[in-house]
């Protein structure tokens, strides 16, 4: 019994990392409509400068805000440099530029810093509590906050003010924007920035738990896609809960299941988002298109 | 008009006469790498039917085309056949296990289709290594290579090349047949306004289901082959970056030209050891560039490059007429209709 | 007509074969391809691109130990000949495919001599074929698991697995023979080889391995393995993982409360893979080693491990000092030189034969008391001893001597 609890919190933990990468997922596709497959590899790239920073000596507040800054300016320059340029061209060939980001990225901090693994200042103190033979700690739970309140933010933004439904409608149509007044590409650039500096913030969170590398993010992208799916892909408090939902799913079902086994565990965050989708295909949290025919 | 359409089938034209001159050219480990590029060549293919002819996202090829290989090492190493006869085997086995791929998708819109696919893809080699007592697990599985027969005048690597090029041929003449026809005209309907298609009577599940099958069994051919060409393979072959290695051969291509696929292929097998020889070091980095810079050249692949028009123009330079056209991709234009 | 004809040409056939035949003896005599008077060519295919990276850091540490060589004017042969041995590095990405298609462009295009430290156990069973036909020397692979197909072609060079198992299985019959183990292993041919290795050796005694929970590469965090094994109520945790998921274990052995016997692989252990699980967490933990000690900012007096420093400043390596991959790959061009040294013919087969033969060769790197000890039809395996250590916090300290299994790995 204290087993399950245990997988349960711990799941709940891998939950929040999966969450942290589909929340930047979800808001670089709700603000330009594209899946960005290059989104992990950038936010490594700035976890590693603020590594750097802090190596260097300065104290890590400041470091995470001077990082939090420049991960956003990467956005932008990323859109300015590479996806405005193919911004008309079908949906393959941005996959394509997006994957050939996530390749440059990778590379990059394996130059720049070479393959071993590192340790992230942490952000919340170490140690947790043991309550009936569970273990909780207390990153665990700092993280789900600070997800939480990212989440809930994005979520209003986008719904409650000008700003938010500005940039949605330029990533639902950028013709009629224009037509209406909207600066569109001010938008675009602005998610792209957003969504920069929300990847910072997650591998920032995760960092320490992952250890620090190239690869670091590489293995967490399947299954931030399946939570962002789970949770619809139009929601960021659904990217919350759906990275919870298969984190937890994957940490019982490894255990428990014996045909799946550990070795199997990543067919379940296919099988649970599979199932989901079935029932309810927009995901969780989202919200149908009513398309005029 | 006659005219026009010889201009458009150039990429197709192109690739086929590399193709042909090759074994003339290139020694011969050079004509095992090109044969390597056909068999990936054949799984593109299959993409370039279920995304640019169907517009469904598929990013499980890898993993169909690996279920091909192992059909084949499967049945040459239990059974004993000839891995040559197990080829259409490999190509069924792979399209009912599409199939099966393709029945939750038909529940499921464009970008949830690519993340499910991409599960499977990510799923297939850790269901490799469980089901070790068929799959032989992490020690892979070896095959008899088929010897060329000694009637033949020329060395193995020709006779596997000629091999992989009999098999190309029939795969391009075997989607040309399929495309021309009636599926053809469903499978186009399907990508370009299902909702329409749908409100004339057309018949889209059995469209999409036909469009898995036959992509699937284009991948697991292109498995087949693989398999014979390599003699070993292994898990470790077949891990989720091959699917995605794979979609980008498409898409590099021309996502719905034929010839395109073939032209990826030779794109992914040979453009990253180039990119290494630059520079070791930055090897990675001048890749991923040119995965970037090449989007941002050829939006639609480079067989969508305007050789033929290029060519064209160049022919009314020298007639002086002037013809109008509709500039930009005809819809449900492919490489030689 | 067709009848003539056919048996016409079987008796062209027949008669080219034979002469291939006589011809043949007299080809055993030319020089092999890639040596000529003033150099030798050797070929490295591995990864220098991709997630796996790493593992390039070998290529580079050959590159170390031969460029000193070379800058000396190359190396002096049996033969009588200083030539200079000349290194051509293909990228494969880890993918045996590619590794296929680069030993075929080495030895056909380059037309190397030789084809040396081959990183991955697949990867070395899709060349085994084609070496075992072109007969080109695939040698020292680095792979702890010898699936020696193309057996004269080719030889390993790290200790095996079994090696590893049967070191560790010792320290535990020695100090805890009631041991209650919890492995936690990698889902490949790596960690089945070990797993296997291990439960043979401690048949029959106390000690047990009470709970396994397999790992595989694309796994984000093994949190839920390692709570399921601290659920067993095991005393032991051994581990044979990756570096990253090593770490995470020795986090979470001591993070957790369960603070079990800890040993880890030697592939997962290194000071640098541990330093982000925090260097306190790691007090205790028991490792195997075969390279020497290598810490820079006191090297010591070993002359062997000052010879490394110095070869690395000078050949300005990308890996930093104390990255085992490149020691190993130093360690690996050290014993080429070796073999080039004692070389009896410049051929292939005299290359084999050496590499087959070699009588207690030492390398500047490895652990006084660990030498290379081949012997043609009977020991396939160069390194079967190793030594353990033990993490004191800062450093490995010796515990304990080297352990010897020489002779004693079991045939794949």
């Amino acid at each position: 019994m204290v087993l399950f609890f245990q997988l349960l919190i711990d799941g709940l933990a891998s939950g929040a990392i999966y969450a942290s990468l589909a929340l930047a997922l979800v808001l670089i596709f709700r603000a330009t409509r594209i899946v960005n497959f290059g989104q992990g590899e950038m936010a490594t790239l700035s976890a590693y400068c603020a590594w750097q920073l802090c190596e260097w000596g300065v104290p890590i507040a400041l470091s995470l805000l001077i990082v939090g800054a420049a991960s956003f300016l990467l956005g932008v320059l990323v859109f300015r440099a590479v996806i405005k340029p193919v911004s008309k061209a079908s949906t393959e060939t941005v996959v394509v530029v997006t994957l050939g980001l996530f390749v440059f990225f990778q590379a990059l901090c394996l130059w720049l810093w070479g393959a071993d693994q590192r340790a992230f200042p942490a952000m919340f103190p170490g140690g947790g509590w043991d309550i009936l033979g569970v273990r909780v700690t207390a990153s665990t739970l700092g993280i789900l906050l600070v997800l939480l309140c990212l989440a809930a933010t994005m979520g209003a933004i986008f719904r409650f003010t000008r700003l938010g439904l500005a940039m949605r409608a330029s990533a639902y149509s950028s013709e009629k924007s224009l037509l209406v007044g909207i600066r569109v590409e001010r938008m675009l650039m602005l998610g792209w920035g957003f969504a920069a500096t929300t990847g910072f913030i997650a591998a920032a969170l995760v960092g320490p738990r992952l250890f620090l590398s190239p690869t670091m993010m590489m293995p967490i992208l399947l299954y931030a896609l399946a939570s962002a799916t789970l949770g619809g892909w139009d929601s960021p408090l659904g990217a919350l809960v759906g990275g919870l939902i298969v984190g937890v799913a994957e940490s019982l079902g490894a255990t428990f299941l014996p045909f799946i086994g550990a070795d199997l565990r990543v067919v379940i965050p296919i099988a649970v988002t599979l199932v989901i989708l079935l029932v309810r295909p927009v995901g969780l949290f989202g919200s149908s298109t009513v398309v005029k025919v | 008009m006659n005219g026009t359409r010889m201009f458009q089938s150039a990429p197709a034209v192109l690739v086929a006469s590399v193709a042909l001159c090759l074994p003339v050219l290139a020694p011969d480990f050079m004509l095992f790498e090109f044969s390597i590029a056909v068999s990936y060549g054949i799984a593109i293919l299959g993409l370039n039917l279920l995304l640019g002819f169907s517009g469904q996202i598929c990013l499980a090829q890898g993993a169909l085309f690996g279920i091909g290989a192992y059909t084949t090492a499967i049945f040459n190493v239990n059974f004993g056949m000839d891995p040559i006869v197990t080829l259409p085997f490999a190509a069924i086995v792979t399209s009912l296990i599409g199939v099966l791929i393709g029945l939750p998708a038909l529940r499921l819109q464009g970008l949830q289709l690519a993340i499910v696919t991409f599960g499977v893809a990510s799923a297939f080699p850790q269901l490799l290594l469980k089901m070790d007592s068929i799959t032989g697990g992490v020690t892979g599985l070896a095959i008899d290579q088929p010897m060329a027969p000694r009637w033949f005048p020329g060395s193995q690597e020709l006779w596997l090349y000629g091999l992989s090029l009999i098999c190309a041929a029939a795969s391009v003449f075997m989607l040309s047949r399929l495309l021309r026809g009636d599926t053809g005209r469903l499978l186009r309907a399907l990508r370009d306004n299902p909702l329409v298609a749908e409100s004339l009577g057309v018949n889209l599940t059995k469209g999409r289901l036909a469009a898995f099958a036959a992509s699937s069994a284009l991948a697991g051919l292109g498995g087949g082959l693989f398999c014979i060409l390599n003699g070993f393979i292994s898990p470790q072959s077949f891990l989720p970056m091959k699917s995605i290695d794979i979609l980008i051969g498409g898409i590099v291509g021309g996502i719905t030209s034929m010839a395109g696929a073939f032209i990826g292929a030779v794109f992914i097998v040979f453009v990253p050891g180039w990119t290494t020889a630059i520079n070791p070091a930055l090897g990675g980095l001048i890749y991923g560039l040119c995965l970037i810079a090449m989007m941002m050249v050829a939006r639609q692949g480079i067989a969508g490059l305007p050789i033929g028009r290029g060519l064209q123009a160049l022919k009314h330079l020298f007639n002086k007429k002037g013809l109008s056209r509709v500039s930009g991709a005809v819809p449900g234009q492919l490489g030689g209709e | 007509m067709q009848l003539l004809t056919s048996s016409r040409t079987s008796l062209a056939l027949r008669a080219f074969a034979l002469a291939v035949f006589v011809a043949g003896p007299l080809h055993a005599q030319e020089p092999s391809p890639g040596i000529t008077d003033d150099a030798v060519k050797i070929g490295i295919s591995g990864p220098l691109t991709g997630p796996v990276a790493a593992l390039g850091a070998i290529a580079d540490g050959v590159r170390t130990r031969i460029d000193p060589i070379n800058a000396a004017g190359g190396i002096k042969m049996a033969d009588g000949k200083t030539r200079k041995i000349e290194l051509v590095v293909e990228d494969d990405g880890l993918d045996p495919q590619r590794t296929l298609t680069n030993v075929r462009k080495l030895a056909e295009r380059e037309e190397v001599f030789a084809v040396l430290a081959t990183a991955g156990t697949p990867n070395n069973q899709a060349i085994g074929r084609y070496i075992t036909q072109r007969s080109v020397p695939n040698l020292f692979m680095y792979s702890g698991v010898h699936e020696l197909s193309g057996p004269e072609w080719e030889i390993g060079f790290v200790p095996s697995f079994t090696t590893e198992a049967a070191t560790f299985a010792k320290y535990l019959l020695d100090n805890k023979p009631q041991a209650k183990i919890a492995l936690l292993y990698l889902n490949t041919e790596t960690g089945q080889t070990f797993q296997a290795a291990l439960e043979s050796a401690i048949s029959g005694s106390g000690a047990s391995i009470v709970a396994a929970q397999p790992v595989t590469s694309a796994d984000p965090t093994v949190e839920t393995q390692l709570s399921t094994l601290k659920a067993s109520g095991a005393d032991t945790l051994v581990v044979i993982t990756g570096p990253k998921q090593g770490a995470e274990a020795v986090r979470f052995a001591t993070e957790s409360g369960w603070k079990p016997t800890t040993l880890v692989s030697n592939i997962a252990a290194s000071i640098a893979s541990l330093k982000p699980a925090g260097l306190e967490n790691a007090k205790g933990v028991i490792t195997s080693q075969f390279l020497k000690q290598v810490n820079a900012s006191a090297p010591g007096d070993d002359a062997g491990v000052k010879r490394y420093l110095a070869d690395h400043a000078a050949a300005q390596s990308k890996f930093s000092t104390d990255d085992a991959l490149g020691q190993s790959g130093y360690a690996i061009g050290d014993a080429l030189a070796k073999v080039l040294e004692s070389m009896k013919a410049p051929s292939r087969e005299a290359m084999m034969e050496a590499a087959r033969n070699l009588d207690h060769t030492q390398l500047d790197l490895l652990l006084p008391g660990i030498t290379l000890t081949t012997k043609a039809g009977e020991d396939v395996y160069p390194i079967e001893s190793l030594q353990l250590f033990q993490f004191d916090g800062a450093a490995y300290q010796p515990l304990g001597d080297v352990i010897s299994f020489e002779g004693k790995t079991p045939k794949h």
